[in-house]
């Protein structure tokens, strides 16, 4: 998703189309990942609980990220077709960081060794 | 031993592997859920000029369906584990699309708004319905293809919704163009009543298929001894783990969904030569999902 960097250069609709659809591409095949963490570490009573927090989780980041958009690319009107670079650059890093940091938290623990986790 | 798509004693017809046509209505569900959201962004830049909304505006009104969505997850998550899959997104299905037809009667940021809000509530019990579904028809190894198949409804939904959408409101205005997703819905759920039960208690599965399923089931479910509470779920790393995985990256998938009409307008592009460059990222993301499957068989 870092791909999403490199549009700021350019106001080419192809260009901005492909970046963005290697970003999503990306994007995509995590979130399919990501969808299937709840089903196979928990149980299936607690599957839809743990997907809808992590659901709840996903629309506090979006809600923080739409404030911060709104006014971002309000405040910066005047750059004209670069009002929403610093976004797209922000947009670029945060899913990398978010990779790292669930590669170090799901993994398996004391919890999958008493039962309560399933074993990844 | 009766065979895919004969008579079970004077019973209903089997499916043959039915819990592929399961994986198929909630796809279809994922596509209905986001056409119904992606009618207010495709016509996005067209409501700011009528109704002469700054993007702090447009923020709000998306953010009244994050809220509604955000809190809408936890607590349809819990509400469908307490009620059931089949239950649960028929009410879901049925809400949001009377909300979707609702819309059209909106005349500014707060009615906007309040039917953003309501729409978010009922779309958000998508997800934890489809993962329970899944996790309740799936053996683990199909887990991840059914899971890509569902999920990747968001993406066709989205790449549905311009074709669909942008042709009615050219023709007869935003109004109309609210109208056409609700419907959508309603026939969704006929579908829906008629073909999901659990495996248990479903009239048409095999034999083979239903025992299949319920051997994996029991391996599940006999794991722990009863329902983690919140705090329980809470405690463990990979709860963090797993929550990280979408509150990181959901945003960024969410700019472009809610948010990529505007910023083409921005750049300079128009939407009527820009059709393309909304479609594409919807596309990929499609090819995306079903990518994961390759990285989940490994």
């Amino acid at each position: 998703m870092l791909l999403l960097i490199p549009t700021i250069f350019t106001v080419n609709l192809y260009l901005i189309a492909l970046l963005f659809g290697l970003a999503t591409f990306s994007y995509a095949s995590f979130s399919t990942i990501a969808n299937v963490l709840p089903t196979d570490l928990y149980r299936s009573d607690s599957v839809a609980s743990v997907s809808g927090l992590s659901g709840t989780g996903a629309g506090i980041g979006t809600i923080i990220a739409f404030e911060l958009i709104g006014h971002l690319s309000d405040a910066r009107q005047a750059s004209g077709i670069h009002s929403f670079d610093p976004i797209v650059i922000v947009a670029g890093l945060i899913p990398f960081v978010g990779m790292i940091l669930v590669l170090l938290l799901v993994r398996n623990t004391r919890a999958t060794d008493q039962g309560l986790v399933r074993r990844i | 031993m009766a065979l895919a798509g004969q008579i079970d004693s004077g019973g209903p017809r089997f499916i043959r592997s039915l819990r592929w046509w399961i994986g198929g209505i909630l796809f279809a569900s994922t596509v209905i859920n986001y056409i119904d959201r992606q009618t207010l962004s495709i016509l996005a830049p067209y409501l700011k000029q009528d109704y002469h909304w700054t993007n702090v505006d447009y923020a709000n009104i998306a953010i009244a369906f994050r809220i509604a969505y955000t809190i809408g997850q936890t607590v349809c998550g819990r509400l469908m584990d307490r009620v059931g899959t089949r239950r649960g997104l028929s009410i879901s299905v049925t809400w949001y699309s009377i909300v979707s037809l609702m819309t059209s009667l909106a005349n500014g940021i707060s009615s906007f708004a309040l039917f953003r809000f309501l729409l978010g509530a009922g779309e958000s019990a998508n997800w934890p319905g489809a993962s329970k579904a899944v996790s309740e028809w799936f053996p683990k190894r199909e887990r991840g293809l059914a899971a890509a198949f569902y999920d990747s409804g968001s993406s066709v939904g989205g790449a549905i919704a311009p074709f669909l959408i942008l042709p009615v409101y050219f023709r007869w205005g935003w109004r109309v163009a609210f109208v056409i997703p609700g419907m959508l819905g309603f026939l969704w759920l006929i579908g829906w009543r008629w073909l999901y039960h659990v495996p248990q208690e479903h009239p048409r599965i095999s034999d083979a298929e239903r025992q299949m399923i319920l051997a994996e089931t029991q391996e599940i479910n006999t794991a722990g001894k009863s329902r983690l509470r919140w705090r329980d779920l809470l405690r463990l790393p990979q709860t963090w783990g797993t929550i990280i995985s979408k509150a990181l990256t959901d945003p960024v998938w969410f700019f472009v969904t809610d948010w990529f009409p505007i910023y083409l307008v921005a750049k300079g592009i128009s939407l009527k030569s820009g059709l393309l460059a909304v479609w594409v990222p919807f596309l990929a993301a499609d090819l995306g999902n079903f990518s994961a499957v390759v990285f989940l068989a490994i």
